[in-house]
């Protein structure tokens, strides 16, 4: 029994490699595209920054520290539930999801490997983020503690990846998906810790009690060394860690159900 | 009269197909409002924000998104036809393409300037009163004007768009860099000189400023004049280099 459970965790790790693989290959077979993202990214940043002016804001130090980890947070979001998750709804389709079952892989591997492969492209992103933040603004970019921060970006990636699966899953039959994500991309960074506590009470009340900002208040607390929250740093640890594992828990379950609705009658979905 | 009865057809057929999609036009509406709104709240945590500037403001990010759905419109259309293996056709009709590229744009321009219009109406009578909302549905034809040049800059590079395979990545640096050179949320001083004068030649800050002019009441002549003359140019532009991409693509074929 033992050595039957070893040989499956085995082979699922090796599906999810493989996966992993196929992933990567595919970002980088398009090198080009890679690159005007990356240009992209320090332009709708400088956009951004900009517009603030148009408020008659002046910034300097802090704030723009902080507009990085809000923009960087809003970028995560956006990239996931586009990239990801619509682009999971794509796969379906222009039939990727059937030949990738047919090889005897499982839709939860194969989005577990394609979301560890793309958040490698995230980290990219970061890097990018950063460096136009140091270029346009002369400012340099603080990681206080880049242990913490490593572990809660990765906890905010990881969450992510379950919630964009999810929700690819829940709107598979509708006919304008993109409406539905085109909205959701301003409201769940909202209540999902886009915004520093200090800037409300009403801001800090949600990063407190949504489980869902925890990661990426986590992220901008090690970058910044502020605590926003006023809550150990080891317990916030502990609650996104939770809610990370409970979400890809869901996502297991639900991508479950979608895999044995897709082998049965082709469609995507849970309906 | 033959001429008349094609365009009339592809407008209706145009008309047909964006009908199809309700949610892309209820979203025009609603999504300046997370845009705009969403920017005023970061905004308002750092520094006052009144409800002139925030009208001003929605004005510029409306002026923004809707910049970015012309200059689309045309590669797009062309990009969609190719991969669904009807340009071919389209090229070997007696049709003449401009007809349906003019025709669909049209179509594009309007549903969008009707989205915001509905969108800009309840800034406008919370701002202005009713005779902000006089002026707003006055601006309507501004906008049509003023859309005009950013289709013949899409039509231009719609060329580009076409020999990439990737095009999406393409329209995507093209639409984070036109935001940025729009001029429309931010004041120009804010940039560079040599930006400064990107921004000036293209048509953006232009539209962003005669409608929020015309909003207050104070649209100058030289705004409108300044579009009009902007549509010609960059529509003539664009005529001439999508003739010079569709001789291309019939003497070497569609690739």
């Amino acid at each position: 029994m033992a050595g039957y459970r070893d040989r499956f965790s085995g082979r699922a790790l090796y599906d999810v490699f493989n996966e992993v693989e196929r992933g990567l290959r595919s970002l980088l077979s398009r090198p080009a595209s890679l690159v005007m993202g990356m240009i992209s990214a320090p332009l709708w940043l400088a956009f951004f920054v900009l517009s603030l002016e148009g408020y008659g804001l002046s910034l300097g130090g802090l704030t723009i520290q902080l507009l990085i980890w809000i923009s960087y947070s809003f970028s995560l979001y956006s990239t996931w539930l586009w990239e990801f998750g619509q682009g999971m709804l794509d796969e379906h389709q222009d039939g990727v999801l059937e030949y990738v079952m047919g090889s005897g892989s499982s839709l939860f591997k194969h989005v577990m490997g394609s979301g560890l492969a793309l958040l490698i492209y995230t980290a990219l992103d970061l890097a990018v983020i950063l460096a136009s933040f140091a270029t346009v603004f002369r400012v340099e970019p603080t990681i206080m503690d880049p242990a913490v921060f490593l572990v809660s970006l990765v906890m905010a990636s990881l969450s992510l990846l379950s919630l964009a699966s999810i929700y690819a899953i829940i709107v598979a039959g509708l006919r304008s998906s993109w409406v539905v994500t085109d909205v959701l991309q301003f409201i769940l960074p909202a209540v999902g810790g886009l915004l520093p506590s200090e800037f409300s009470p009403a801001i800090r009340l949600i990063n407190e009690y949504s489980p869902l900002a925890y990661p990426f208040v986590l992220m901008r607390e090690s970058a910044t060394g502020v605590n926003e929250l006023g809550i150990p740093i080891q317990l916030q640890l502990a609650y996104s860690f939770i809610f990370t594992a409970v979400m890809i828990g869901v996502a297991w379950l639900i991508l479950g159900k979608a895999d044995e609705r897709l082998r049965r009658t082709g469609s995507l979905g849970l309906r | 009269m033959g001429a008349i009865n094609e365009f009339a057809a592809v407008m209706e057929n145009e008309f047909r197909i964006i009908s199809r999609e309700p949610g892309g036009l209820a979203l025009l509406v609603i999504l300046p409002y997370f845009v705009a709104g969403g920017t005023a709240v970061i905004a308002s945590f750092l520094a006052s924000v009144n409800r002139y500037r925030f009208a001003e403001q929605f004005i510029g990010f409306e002026v923004v998104m809707l910049s970015i759905i012309m200059m689309q419109t045309g590669a797009r259309f062309l990009r969609e036809e190719r991969n669904g293996g009807r340009l071919e056709y389209l090229l070997a009709s007696p049709t003449n393409m401009f007809i349906v590229l003019f025709g669909t744009s049209l179509v594009m321009a309007s549903s969008i300037v009707a989205a915001f219009t509905v969108s800009l109406m309840p800034i406008a009578y919370g701002v202005y009163g009713v005779q902000g909302m006089m002026r707003a549905l006055a601006s309507i034809v501004l906008l049509m004007i003023g859309l005009m040049p950013l289709y013949g800059l899409g039509l231009a590079l719609s060329g580009l768009v076409l020999r990439f395979r990737d095009s999406d990545s393409l329209m995507g640096l093209i639409t984070s860099a036109a935001s940025l050179l729009s001029g429309a949320t931010y004041p120009m001083q804010a940039l560079p000189r040599w930006l400064g004068f990107l921004v000036k030649v293209l048509p953006m800050h232009v539209l962003d400023d005669a409608l929020y002019y015309e909003l207050i009441g104070y649209l100058n002549a030289a705004h409108v004049v300044y579009l009009a003359l902007a549509s010609a140019a960059y529509l003539s532009l664009g005529a001439y280099l999508y003739g010079r991409l569709q001789r291309s693509l019939l003497r070497k074929g569609i690739v």
